[in-house]
């Protein structure tokens, strides 16, 4: 097989700029047999790909460092204060080479090469979670002929650094502080000492002392005190090592002391909640089988965080790429596929800042003010955030809100006629329980009960059937179903008989005679007893042919009646279990919003910026100096239109959205972050009454609402309907100089004519509650305001009439107003004038700015005119409390590939016939009942013959079109007891069913022909 | 709530109606070098990023700003004269430096005392330069509505993509004459490099480590991908699709879209 670098491979595919939480897939970028990784050659095999490697995104540095995915941390403590773990000892060393311990505790090097660090002495392990000081005196020359002192992991090469904490005291002076989640933190990080030291890390975990002059300890003279804590998830060692100076023998490190004690510092626990899952064609990875590199700068080959996966040894590092080694589950080897991997994950690590702009952070997060200031800092703007604005909306979508997550029902018992919720052409007695058609025939009609037995609860479902329905003749369906409409056990009537469903599988005897014979009249129980369900007919237990069916201990089940023939009724019904008597919210606390938004093609600033203010009901403001986060918090008006003060003559335009235009459905598909595998779920809003109207769905599409919790996206569908729906009033003016300070998503209040209800007539001049026409109350902005009140059949300009009158309203319930008479210099007057319109206008009306031009004092000299276009605004277009229990998704998650189909039905039966020539041929007449199942399945058979023992016949069915079930036939060749097991395959192996079948010799029945034996003795009843 | 930067004698100034108004245009090419540029000659304006600065009189004209909630076409045409070609150079020259250079527009008021008070009004980059002697025109367009990809353009290729030396993720302490050919292993490539200095554990002979390239990237393998908790970014779904499939119904126009009747 060639080899997978040639560039016919799949190649442009753009990794992914993803903020927030996701499932992704990746793209595949290795994969390689067996777990030991292997040669490059190993790439251009075929024969297996158990391990295989996926890019997931774009890495760090992409903006100064931020960027690297967040995957999973361990939250690690750092000190934050020096450390004192109490007494020192003598340092104990397990390996010593080229050293020779003296009795003082030195270390002399009395073996190797002078020059050369091959002479080191270990201590003993210690846990990262431990402070330790380490204490050493150098007081002569050969104690600083380069001689270092290490703290490094054992083993050296970490599996694994994420999550590190580390902090380094000189005595109880900090020296250096340091936590990061999977970042680097950094490398030459010098630091000078007042003895004249510095302090290294090298990049992998390791740091030493390290002379500002080069090489070993020299110089070091004096007493030393470090503290250190490092990953609490790994072990750690002191190395002495000793290189000693070309021709100067003698060199000797100090006698070093140590104290350990458990670690007893402040904490700070950074980015607790990155956890990631890798999951397989449905199936969990266990962390052991995959290795996450976040996309950092890789520090090389064996970086333990962004270097060659230990899978891969002779792989690349990915440099600056967020990248996923898995093992795959055993056993799919041979057709893996990277496209069935999904990771859920949480991605781009990213900045947070202070008052003054100042970066204090680098850490996971999917605030949408954070979010919104990383683009920005990928244009080099961040610079100009109005720092103040991005606190408040930072803070503002960081506040939690209680948002409902599900509820909980007390019960009442119940035993009595239910009562039904029915749906098409079918009706339900509430006195009785009785059930009819109404008309036609088929699937369209279902009538459930609002009662339930709780799950692990007895109870029971009856009915009388209330029709004939003789063969040839259908009936209709009862069934005991969940709250999804998902059916639990039920039966069918029709055509003279019953069918059962049952454990997932239907089975139906339609051949006279029937096995469940049935008339009208009978009386038919769905029971569940001792947790079992049950059937009975008329008071009598019936054999359920799918053997026993347990009732679930956990799923609420309702009775459910659906009449297909246009004949079927039931006559009579009854329940016994609960209904609800009280039913109480449960709640979670979450982020009033947060933005997830993933783009894995090139995005631009503008509409990434709009997408991301899209996710939570926000504005973005280029404000000349500043870039200005504005959140849904209700906006102040800055500004009033007054069109008789300051809007340039007759250029006031009103106009509203034409009916074809606003949504009156609108939706949104979303991840739901409420779910464990991030479904996709849907939202939507509706506006019946504009449905009415037009007659026909407006409906724009589905919005993209990338993650969230179902909370924010029905708390934003409606925020985003009453914008695009609901404010339907445009307005569209020419400003004056004094608006030259406007700007897009400001809010101002417009003084206009244009803007005016209609009142009744029939008020004298003391009438303090006045009515408007129908509807119109809605239209008036939150008291209290100033308006006029005049005749507009005789005056075209409310100046012009002499009785006009400025009220103002105080109090508005519905079209009812509350007014204070009289106002603002003007008289209260009769409105009473018979045939007159009384109009209310000039009221003051909040629109937001949409878009305003600017023209330059060079175009208009001393002059700033501009022309702009405004959308009515409502201060409470978004609420926090727009959210209730959301449904449950639709549909259900689907098996594992690794899980089977349901354990089927089988049933068996013996078939004597008289072949050509008067011999008689016994066979086995098998039928196997297929559970529900979302992929093809078949069964194969096998069986155990009388003193044997189980193999494989050969036979494997699959079941016959349209249907649920397939027979075989199986020729037995000796007389005795036969063991059949049919075992249920897709694409692996599921439940099997067995059944047992006795084979006699020949039997039958004197009255019909039929062969009958007796099936507990062998023995034949009548021979012939 | 409006945020444009405005000293109180500016709003003095306009409430009155007395005032001297001029547009200012300061230019700051990718060199560094600032070009300051009004509708009159101004000198000593303060400027919140220059200091103390004079103005050339050599701003023709700046036609209508138009400012939208989508952040979409902020944008504003503009003429200035080519005075001693010098603009005409950059637009045309060996640099090309006036296309892509960064600049902002601003109003300068002047009151009867004859004081300036600079107002910032747009802040953008330099786009569509044409040189039409005697003037040059040319659009600054808001840095918020630039076109131009901000992520979601890192490719998955065969080859590194990073700046030899420049990208902070390449790092080579080779030459920087030495160039580089973008491969792992090629005449040039990564091998033949210096390691960054980053890479230091242990010490690499080479700069492989820095390749950004895909060496071993494959393709999709045989399979056909369940639905549920797999699938590529929401469902396949991801803004960029969705975005495609929105301007196939007509156009992406942001969240605030205006009637067509009203624009």
């Amino acid at each position: 097989m060639a080899r997978y670098n040639d560039l016919e491979a799949g190649f442009e595919k753009n990794l992914a700029l993803a903020y927030g939480r996701h499932i992704i897939t990746g793209h595949p970028i290795e994969h390689s047999i067996g777990l030991e990784g292997g040669a490059a050659s190993d790439i251009a095999s075929a024969d297996t790909r158990r391990v295989i490697k996926v890019a997931l995104g774009d890495g760090a540095l992409d903006v100064d460092g931020e960027g690297a995915w967040c995957g999973p941390v361990i939250t690690v403590p750092i000190a934050t204060e020096g450390c004192d773990p109490g007494e020192l000892a003598d340092a104990e060393y397990l390996s010593i080479n080229n050293l020779t311990l003296q009795e003082d505790g030195e270390l002399e090097k009395t073996g190797g090469t002078d020059g050369t660090y091959d002479a080191d002495a270990y201590t003993a392990q210690f846990h990262g979670s431990q402070c330790i000081d380490v204490q050493w005196e150098a007081t002569e020359n050969k104690h600083t002929q380069n001689i270092s002192i290490f703290f490094e992991a054992n083993p050296v090469s970490l599996p694994n650094r994420n999550g590190i904490a580390l902090g380094w005291f000189f005595n109880t002076v900090p020296i250096f502080q340091y936590i990061k989640a999977g970042v680097p933190y950094g490398f030459f990080l010098g630091y000078d000492f007042p003895c004249g030291f510095r302090i290294r890390t090298d990049g992998a975990g390791n740091g030493f002392l390290y002379s500002n002059s080069g090489g070993g300890i020299p110089g070091a003279w004096g007493s030393h005190d470090l503290a250190f804590t490092y990953d609490a998830s790994l072990m750690y060692r002191v190395r002495v090592a000793v290189a000693g100076i070309t021709g100067i023998p003698g060199a000797t490190a100090a006698a070093l002391q140590m104290a350990l004690a458990d670690f007893t510092g402040g904490g700070i626990e950074p980015g607790d909640t990155c956890q990631m899952e890798v999951i397989y064609a449905g199936e969990t990875i266990p962390p052991e089988n995959w290795h996450f590199h976040p996309g950092t700068l890789s520090l090389g080959k064996d970086d333990p965080i962004q270097g060659i996966d230990s899978f891969f040894p002779n792989g690349l590092t990915y440099n600056a790429t967020p990248y996923l080694t898995v093992i795959l589950p055993e056993g799919i080897d041979e057709d893996a596929d990277p496209s069935k991997l999904a990771v859920i994950i949480y991605t781009s690590q990213i900045g947070d800042y202070d008052e003054e702009g100042t970066r204090n952070a680098i850490a996971y997060s999917a605030n949408p003010a954070r979010v919104k200031a990383n683009l920005l800092r990928r244009i080099s703007q961040h610079q100009r955030i109005y720092w103040a604005s991005f606190i408040n909306s930072r803070d503002y979508y960081d506040a939690e809100i209680e948002a409902p997550v599900s509820t909980e029902n007390s019960y009442d018992a119940f035993d009595d006629v239910p009562l039904f919720d029915t749906n098409g052409p079918i009706t339900a007695d509430a006195g009785t329980g009785a059930i009819a058609r109404t008309s036609g025939s088929g699937y369209d009609n279902k009538a459930v009960t609002r009662q339930r037995i709780v799950g692990g609860e007895d109870g029971g479902f009856r009915i009388t059937i209330g029709a004939a329905f003789p063969t040839f003749t259908g009936g209709g369906e009862m069934h005991l179903i969940d709250a999804n409409g998902t059916g639990w056990f039920g039966i069918s009537w029709g055509n003279g008989h019953l069918g059962v469903f049952a454990n997932e599988v239907s089975i139906e005897d339609p051949t006279i005679p029937y096995d469940l014979p049935a008339v009208n009249g009978d009386v038919i129980e769905l029971n569940i007893e001792g947790g079992n369900f049950v059937l009975r007919q008329n008071g009598v237990v019936k054999t359920i042919p799918q053997g026993i069916a347990p009732a679930p201990s956990d799923v609420d089940l309702f009775g459910r009646i659906i009449l297909w023939a246009a004949t079927a009724a039931v006559s009579a019904s009854h329940f016994t279990g609960q209904t609800v008597s009280e039913t109480t919210e449960t709640t979670q606390m979450i982020p009033r919003f947060e933005a997830h938004p993933a783009f894995t093609g090139p995005i631009d600033i503008g509409t990434a910026l709009d997408f991301a203010d899209s996710l939570c009901a926000s504005d973005t403001q280029d404000a000349g100096r500043y870039i200005v986060f504005l959140t849904p918090e209700e906006r102040a008006s800055s500004f009033t239109f007054d069109d008789e003060v300051n809007v340039v003559g007759k250029s006031v335009r009103v106009r509203t959205t034409d009916i074809r235009q606003r949504p009156n459905r609108l939706w949104a598909k979303y991840r739901n972050l409420d779910l464990r595998y991030l479904d996709q779920d849907s939202v939507f809003d509706l506006r019946d009454e504009l449905f009415d109207k037009v007659g026909r769905p407006i409906d724009p599409g589905a919005l993209n609402f990338a993650s969230m919790h179902a909370s924010q996206a029905q708390r934003l569908i409606k925020f985003e309907m009453r914008r695009r729906s609901d404010n339907r009033v445009w307005c569209e003016l020419t400003g004056m100089d004094d608006s030259w300070k406007l700007l897009p998503a400001d809010v101002v209040t417009v003084l206009s004519r244009k803007f005016r209800v209609n009142v009744s007539i029939g008020y004298d001049d003391a009438a303090t509650e006045i009515e408007l026409e129908n509807g119109e109350g809605a239209k008036l902005p939150a008291v209290p305001f100033f308006t006029r009140w005049w005749n507009k059949t005789d005056y075209k300009n409310g100046n012009l009439d002499p009785n006009m009158e400025k009220v103002q309203v105080t109090a508005i319930d519905g079209d009812t107003l509350t007014i204070v008479r009289g106002q603002q210099g003007t008289d209260a007057s009769d409105k009473d004038l018979a045939g007159k319109e009384y109009v209310l206008d000039r009221f003051p009306k909040k629109f937001m700015v949409i878009s305003a031009t600017r023209e330059s004092p060079e175009q208009i000299p001393n002059g700033m005119r501009r022309d702009f276009v405004l959308q009515e605004y409502f201060p409470n277009d978004y609420r926090d409390t727009d959210h209730e229990v959301p449904q449950p998704p639709i549909g259900v998650q689907p098996p594992s590939e690794f899980s089977g189909p349901p354990t089927p039905v089988l049933l068996l039966e013996q078939s004597t016939v008289e072949s050509v020539g008067g011999a008689f041929v016994t066979k086995i007449l098998g039928t196997v009942y297929f559970a529900t199942f979302p992929s093809a399945q078949t069964a194969k058979i096998y069986v155990t013959k009388p003193d044997s023992s189980e193999i494989y016949t050969g036979i494997e069915v699959s079941p016959a079109p349209g249907t649920n079930y397939v027979t075989f036939e199986y020729v037995p060749d000796v007389l005795g007891l036969y063991t059949f097991r049919a075992e249920a395959w897709s694409s692996v192996v599921g439940g099997s069913a067995t059944a047992d079948i006795l084979i006699a010799d020949l039997i039958f029945n004197p009255d019909t022909g039929a062969l009958l034996f007796n099936p507990d003795t062998g023995a034949l009843l009548l021979a012939r | 709530m409006p945020l444009l930067e405005v000293p109180a004698e500016v709003d003095a100034m306009v409430a009155a109606g007395s005032y001297d108004l001029h547009s200012t245009l300061d230019i700051i090419l990718g060199s560094g070098e600032p070009i300051h540029i009004c509708t009159d000659a101004l000198e000593a304006v303060d400027t919140n990023d220059f200091g103390t600065i004079d103005y050339q009189n050599s701003l023709r004209e700046v036609g209508t700003l138009s400012q939208s909630i989508t952040l979409s076409a902020d944008a504003v045409d503009i003429t200035a004269q080519n005075v001693d070609a010098e603009l005409g150079s950059l637009v045309l020259g060996d640099a090309e430096a006036l296309n892509g250079a960064n600049a902002i527009l601003s109003y300068v008021f002047i009151n009867d005392d004859g004081e300036k008070f600079q107002v910032e009004i747009l802040h953008g980059e330099i786009v569509n330069a044409v040189d039409q002697d005697p003037n040059i025109k040319f659009q600054l367009v808001s840095h918020l509505s630039t076109d131009g990809a901000v992520g979601g353009f890192r490719t998955l290729q065969n080859s590194c993509f990073n700046r030899y030396k420049i990208d902070a993720r390449c790092g080579s302490q080779s030459p920087l004459e030495q160039g580089c050919d973008h491969s792992l292993t090629g005449p040039n490539g990564c091998d033949k490099h210096d390691p960054a200095e980053r890479i230091v554990d242990p010490v690499e002979d080479d700069n492989r480590s820095s390749s950004t390239g895909f060496l071993y990237q494959i393709g999709k393998l045989p399979g056909t991908p369940p639905s549920g908790p797999t699938g590529v970014f929401d469902g396949g779904d991801d803004f960029n699709s969705h975005f495609a499939k929105r301007e196939q119904l007509g156009g992406y126009t942001g969240r605030h879209t205006v009637p067509e009747y009203l624009t």
